[in-house]
């Protein structure tokens, strides 16, 4: 057993900390790393994908997940997996796809691993149809502070479920994970891209593509002017059984490693405009399943100048309006996202801390520069105008005053937390930025 | 490697031994999983069964604190294989230098592992191999084995070893066709207690493990991993006296 004094940082390398690592083989292991965590706690770590301090525990422990990665058993009639925490996504689609089986939840990344996933309670390009990933849960084992293994269930232990999922690693942390997967009903799915004028004819599409699309995702023109605010691509896809063509050529797969430059490119508007103004209107292409996901992890940016993610969630009603202000801010401020996403969601009532609203989503990625956290946190203010709720999962800016307005089970989840972990031994620096002032304003 | 085989692997619980299963398994290749702990070894086994189950997972418990009894488990290896029998290694036991301080057995107990174990277990299954005059040995090593630091010196002397046993091994297993490949891999793990790594990414088990079958498949002696460490051991190595010459 053995730690290391590492520096960690989140993808976003807006926060970094010195912090003692572990790297437990094995699930019993866990329970003797934690007898020896000290000041500052613990926090597990997955891949390390999320942007900001989630996973970052400066001058604490940080316990990797990455060496749980076991397979205990799977069910080919009910589809049922058993697994440690550390298996990545991609490497279950890697292996159930050929076997006919897919995910709940395909987000565009496949290095998640399946314990960070839920405790971040993901959602992704089919949020409008299956939810979070959590509903496909049946039970997780959680390692609590005291070295004691629990079951959670949406049955069993429904409350620490319900804080374990979506808590950030804040609770304990998942052994093991039994989760359901689908059928998939197709190998191939049909790709549909459209380029659309206007957010007018984006509510449109999306109410249509939340009806018929199995996957839906949106890439918004941020810089485009005041009279087509909305400008952007909807992306859809939908099982078909037609089968795929072949490529005349294909160039090789290979992952490309791009300097922080094109970061600064992708957010320059005459790229922006480029990329709208290049793609058809309307194309259509039937592809492999396993090919149409993941495509995030087809290009990585070497880049350790600093990214923000911002995500936030409309309700059907507010989105369009909220989302027009947001667009329409971006665009007079001439502050442009490097990258902008919107999908569709289902309401998600499984997890004390789950973001999600039925509506709408919208990701936004911006380089750090100066003056732009003042801007992002007065998108926080304008979220809260229209009823929105900042995801967890990438925040970096959010405010203990912003939980409480943004989560209606706050106080549920700090009950939780009080019950089972009452000395924070599960803690991080977001943990310390978001909860340590509420206690301490709460005495 | 035209052939199926049937891979024996030592040290099949841990990480590597664990990537390296999965890498031969998704080959079709049948396994023999050899470990200290028959829970882990269950573990191991179960992952692979999960993830191909067309693949024959055997597992055996393999006593290191008894050499005499490694010559019974190859007979046992041998029963059950039903292809060429290759061979991967990654038996390994790491305590820091200030560990072995606190107790010099623990000096004792990294030799018998990281050294004789997998010199008797190779001893023992050669003839086998030569039989089929065919098959690979992989053996896991260290760039600790290549200089000595002074947080992990104790570790790394049992790795030199190995890997001088292993090139008159190597010369001795090719005249009969069979390759024996070790790779030096590089590891933070492995570096006891230093306070700055170099890299803050950890070596990746699984891009490990591919590469030790790639280079078994190219049939290479002595390969690095990652790559440039062929590079960089050499400026480590003789950084110190570098150091000592600028002072001067």
């Amino acid at each position: 057993m053995h730690w290391y004094e590492i520096k960690l940082g989140g993808k976003g390398y807006t926060n970094s900390g010195l912090s003692q690592v572990c790297r437990p083989d094995r699930v019993s292991d866990i329970a003797k790393y934690l007898e020896q965590v000290g000041k500052n706690g613990v926090i597990a770590r997955g891949s390390g994908s999320s942007y900001a301090d989630q996973t970052v525990n400066a001058d604490g422990a940080v316990m990797m997940s990455g060496r749980l990665d076991c397979i205990r058993s799977f069910d080919e009639k009910t589809g049922e997996l058993i697994c440690e925490p550390g298996v990545t996504l991609k490497t279950i689609t890697e292996i159930f796809a050929p076997r006919g089986f897919m995910l709940s939840v395909v987000s565009g990344s496949g290095q998640h691993t399946l314990g960070a996933a839920i405790a971040a309670n993901m959602v992704g390009q089919n949020a409008h149809k299956r939810m979070s990933l959590a509903k496909y849960v049946n039970w997780i084992d959680v390692v609590l502070a005291d070295g004691e293994i629990v079951r959670a269930s949406h049955t069993e232990n429904e409350e620490l479920f319900k804080a374990v999922v979506g808590g950030q690693g804040l609770i304990g942390f998942i052994a093991l994970i039994s989760v359901t997967l689908l059928k998939r009903p197709e190998e191939n799915v049909l790709v549909e891209r459209r380029r659309i004028n206007n957010l007018n004819d984006l509510m449109e599409a999306l109410k249509s593509a939340r009806k018929n699309a199995d996957f839906c995702s949106v890439w918004l023109d941020t810089s485009a002017p005041a009279d087509s605010v909305g400008r952007s691509i909807l992306t859809t896809a939908s099982f078909t059984k037609e089968p795929c063509g072949e490529p005349l050529f294909s160039l090789p797969k290979i992952k490309w490693h791009l300097p922080h430059f094109a970061l600064y490119l992708a957010s320059l508007p005459v790229f922006k405009n480029l990329r709208y103004r290049l793609s058809g209107s309307i194309s259509k292409k039937v592809e492999p399943y396993e090919s149409f996901l993941y495509l995030s992890d087809k290009v990585k940016v070497l880049s350790q100048k600093g990214v923000y993610q911002l995500r936030i969630s409309f309700s059907e009603a507010e989105g369009p309006q909220a989302i027009r202000r947001i667009l329409t801010e971006l665009s007079q401020t001439r502050i442009s996202a490097c990258r902008a996403f919107l999908v569709l969601t289902k309401e998600d009532t499984l997890s004390y801390l789950g973001s999600a609203l039925r509506g709408y989503t919208i990701s936004l990625d911006f380089i750090r520069r100066r003056g732009l956290e003042d801007f992002l946190k007065h998108l926080i203010m304008v979220a809260g105008e229209h009823n929105g709720c900042v995801s967890l999962q990438n925040d970096a800016l959010l405010e203990p005053r912003h939980l409480f307005v943004m989560y209606k089970n706050l106080e549920k989840f700090i009950k939780v937390r009080e019950t089972y972990d009452p000395q924070r031994k599960f803690d991080s620096d977001f943990g310390r930025r978001l909860f340590l002032k509420e206690k301490k304003n709460e005495q | 490697m035209n052939n199926k085989r049937t891979w024996v692997v030592l040290g099949g619980t841990d990480i590597i031994g664990r990537c390296f299963a999965r890498e031969v398994a998704k080959a079709g290749n049948d396994v023999i999983l050899l470990g200290k702990s028959r829970d882990d070894l269950m573990l191991t086994a179960d992952d692979l069964r999960a993830r191909y189950p067309e693949v024959d997972v055997v597992t055996m418990e393999l006593d290191t604190s008894n050499l005499d009894s490694f010559s019974k488990t190859v007979e046992q290896c041998e029963a059950a294989a039903k292809n060429i029998i290759s061979v991967f290694s990654a038996l390994e036991t790491v305590y820091t230098q200030k560990e072995c301080g606190k107790d010099l057995g623990k000096i004792k107990n990294m030799f018998q592992i990281n050294y004789f174990s997998q010199v008797y277990f190779l001893s023992a299954i050669a003839p086998v191999l030569q039989k089929q005059a065919c098959g690979e040995i992989i053996v896991l090593g260290s760039t600790a084995g290549e200089y000595g630091m002074p947080d992990n010196y104790a570790f790394g002397s049992t790795k030199a070893a190995l890997h001088v046993w292993l090139q008159g091994f190597q010369a001795q297993m090719a005249q009969n066709h069979i390759s024996v490949t070790t790779v030096k891999a590089d590891d933070w793990d492995t570096v006891g207690e230093r306070k700055t790594a170099l890299f803050q990414k950890p070596l990746d088990p699984r891009a490990c493990a591919e590469a030790c079958l790639y280079y078994a498949q190219k049939g290479e002696k002595i390969r690095y991993f990652p790559w440039y460490s062929a590079l960089t051991v050499p400026f480590r190595r003789y950084l110190p006296y570098l150091n000592k010459q600028f002072k001067k």
